[in-house]
């Protein structure tokens, strides 16, 4: 169906030293399902059993339908949400149950940018401000050393120095995201989670970010959890990627590779479902039906309600994690 | 409706003449949403309105349903013509709006009424054609769900709009749409808030319907996937005027206008070779109480000479296509961008290389 990518992918960093990993985390949530608040509360599996490793300065992206939990997944990652069960690796260090205070000290290497870049700054603030916030706070700078620092991140990001005054409000979509893309390096953080973070941006302005984005990972050195709906720009900006399924991660690998030539069939209809500005040139594969609920899980392959390959194996056994190749692998009992 | 005559011999169902959207705002200047916009729409045609924000597209459907002539601030000129009648008036607009002229909206949740169940709110739209007894109206109604592909439609129909997911109330919407037999159906960004494998179910049913009711459609998006997908027309909106008008077949292999060029250019493919970075457009779409003068995009193009920033080119019809552009149609950027070796240096920090990432 695709030829085989003609620049040559960067190389797949999975042997490399892992910055982040995560090791069999799951994270539940008791969900009332009626109104009486006295019924027992049912459990949603948002991430169940997932483990990932992403490399220094390698962007991975997580992506899925919504309510797949690659939001979840995220937050889980960097403790903004603790998890269920699973351990959190950071830079060698188990994160999973450390304390607040210690937590802390690390956070400054754990950034975030948001989707809604307007939502994100504080509309009271300058972009100065905004950007010095953080360096102020947490990095201890002050006076003409803060300046110069706030000076060079607004640069950076490839913000006009002269718009420092200005207030949310009156920049631009893309202005306000670089503005929070500003405000996320100025620790130097080794990872940045980036959650949609180019979604809400004008077509021609996305193009844009993603480049920064892929810039700033370039020159300092930064990793990414990059989670995102639109193939395309994952497979830009990605060096490996995880598809999510309703909590799992049914396949995992190279970007170039997986999209190339996926294996798992949840990964093959969310490509062949992804439009293309190519009148024709798309293979018209439909996924019929819609998720199931979280709270129903169907078992044996949480896939199978959908999948045009399942049989009576997929409702009765929980699917194999498959190796393809090395650093690639897929949750099926009929990859193909 | 008429049935069966080739499209051809028919005038167009649509017809939207040099149409101009303006803002009037007390003790400010008036802000232009559309400025001089054409199209038209003809029966079992899909044409698609592509732009970013502020290009004037749902502004432009809006003023079709009539809607942006209710505001007292809004004046609309220009000429909008369905079936080759003109329509000026609120009554006018009324008459057809919910029978021949039907609306899907970007929101499915937010345009269906939280407390009336799907059931009353399809009948109302159902009634806006006919009366019938209430068996027979039941019937219709599951007819019309089993159209849009709910295989379950008395569930359905029993259910609240908070009851259904996203993909689902878009179905419903779209069943509303069709109950009173529209001829011309105008979606604004109607899969935009739904996931990508829902987004080809409801693509699919738009596409279908235009061949079984041979319905008009002008479907709104920024999403060019979404154009190339469905399209039998696409045009290209840019700062509130039509900066291009082609068939897909020739957009998107031979787009004429250097915007078009451009975002094109900017969309990341999930096929064939990944540039290392992508070919963007510089800076931001103008808001419509600040555009550039002479040529809206001059600013940004890399084409734009003296009188671009002068005068703003009128639109020419070159055989089937039309462009408003003083240099139409030089070689695409969009190939010699995605044909060339990726770039070999990377520039560091020290040396102030973040600089390259472009301008705001």
């Amino acid at each position: 169906m695709i030829e085989a990518p003609a620049s040559a992918p960067p190389p797949a960093q999975s042997q490399a030293r892992a910055l982040l990993g995560l090791e069999g985390v799951s994270k539940h949530f008791r969900v009332r399902t009626t109104s009486n608040p006295l019924a027992p509360r049912a459990v949603l599996k948002a991430v169940d059993d997932v483990s990932l490793s992403i490399a220094e300065a390698e962007t991975y992206a997580l992506v899925g339908e919504s309510g797949s939990g690659k939001s979840t997944l995220g937050q889980v990652a960097l403790r903004l949400l603790e998890p269920t069960s699973g351990r959190i690796v950071f830079d060698g260090t188990d994160i999973t149950h450390l304390p607040d205070a210690r937590m802390r000290r690390l956070r400054s290497g754990l950034q975030v940018i948001f989707q809604d870049p307007l939502g994100s700054l504080n509309p009271r603030m300058r972009v100065a401000q905004i950007v010095a916030e953080p360096l102020r706070v947490l990095g201890g700078l002050t006076g003409s050393e803060l300046e110069a620092r706030t000076e060079e991140l607004i640069k950076a990001v490839g913000l006009d120095p002269s718009r420092a005054g200005a207030r949310p409000r009156s920049l631009s979509g893309g202005q306000r995201q670089r503005v929070g893309i500003a405000r996320a390096i100025a620790l130097n953080p080794r990872l940045i989670l980036a959650d949609e973070a180019t979604s809400a941006l004008d077509v021609s302005v996305q193009a844009q970010i993603v480049n920064l984005l892929v810039d700033l990972s370039e020159q300092l050195g930064l990793s990414y959890l990059f989670i995102g709906h639109g193939l395309p720009v994952v497979r830009q900006i990605s060096q490996r990627v995880g598809v999510m399924y309703l909590g799992r991660i049914v396949e995992d690998g190279p970007t170039d590779e997986v999209f190339a030539e996926p294996r798992h069939p949840y990964t093959r209809a969310l490509i062949a479902a992804s439009p293309v500005p190519r009148p024709g040139e798309r293979e018209r594969v439909r996924l019929a039906g819609e998720p199931p609920d979280p709270l129903a899980v169907p078992t044996g392959c949480r896939f199978r309600s959908r999948c045009p390959l399942a049989t009576e194996l997929c409702a009765n056994e929980a699917p194999p994690v498959v190796t393809i190749s090395p650093g690639h692998t897929a949750e099926c009992h009929y990859v193909t | 409706m008429i049935m069966g005559e080739p499209a051809d011999s028919r005038g167009p169902l649509l017809e939207i003449d040099r149409v101009s959207v303006t803002l009037h705002r007390p003790g400010a200047s008036s802000l232009p949403l559309v400025r001089d916009a054409t199209l038209e729409v003809r029966a079992g045609e899909i044409v698609v309105l592509v732009g970013e924000s502020g290009s004037g597209k749902s502004v432009t459907v809006r003023t079709l349903m009539g809607l942006m002539q209710l505001d007292g601030d809004v004046e609309v000129g220009g000429s909008i013509r369905v079936d080759g009648v003109e329509l000026s008036t609120d009554d006018q607009f009324g008459a057809l709006r919910g029978r021949d002229l039907a609306m899907v909206f970007q929101e499915p949740m937010s345009s269906l009424d939280p407390v009336f169940t799907v059931g009353s709110q399809l009948t109302e739209a159902l009634r806006r054609r006919e009366r019938l007894d209430r068996p027979a109206e039941r019937e219709r109604l599951r007819e019309l769900l089993r159209e849009v592909g709910i295989s379950d439609p008395d569930r359905v129909l029993r259910s609240y709009p908070h009851q259904l997911s996203g993909g689902m109330c878009q179905r419903v919407m779209i069943a509303a749409a069709l109950a009173a037999r529209p001829r011309l159906l105008l979606a604004d960004e109607p899969t935009t808030a739904l996931d990508v494998t829902i987004q080809a179910q409801i693509l699919d049913l738009i596409d279908r319907l235009r061949i079984e009711a041979d319905l008009g459609v002008l479907l709104v998006t920024h999403d060019l996937g979404v154009a190339a997908e469905v399209a039998d027309r696409v045009v290209v909106m840019y700062a509130g005027r039509v900066v291009e008008t082609a068939a897909p077949a020739m957009i998107f292999t031979r787009p004429a206008h250097p915007y078009t060029q451009g975002l094109l250019g900017s969309i990341p493919l999930i096929t064939g070779p990944r540039p290392d970075r992508l070919p963007a457009i510089d800076g931001s779409v103008p808001d419509p109480g600040q555009l550039p003068s002479g040529c809206a995009f001059h600013p940004r193009c890399p084409r734009a000479d003296a009188r671009c920033a002068v005068e703003d080119p009128p639109v020419v019809a070159i055989g089937d296509s039309t462009t408003a552009c003083w240099h139409p149609g030089q070689p695409s950027p969009v190939a010699a961008v995605r044909d060339q070796p990726p770039a070999a240096e990377h520039q560091d920090l020290a040396t102030g290389g973040l600089q390259k990432a472009g301008r705001p």
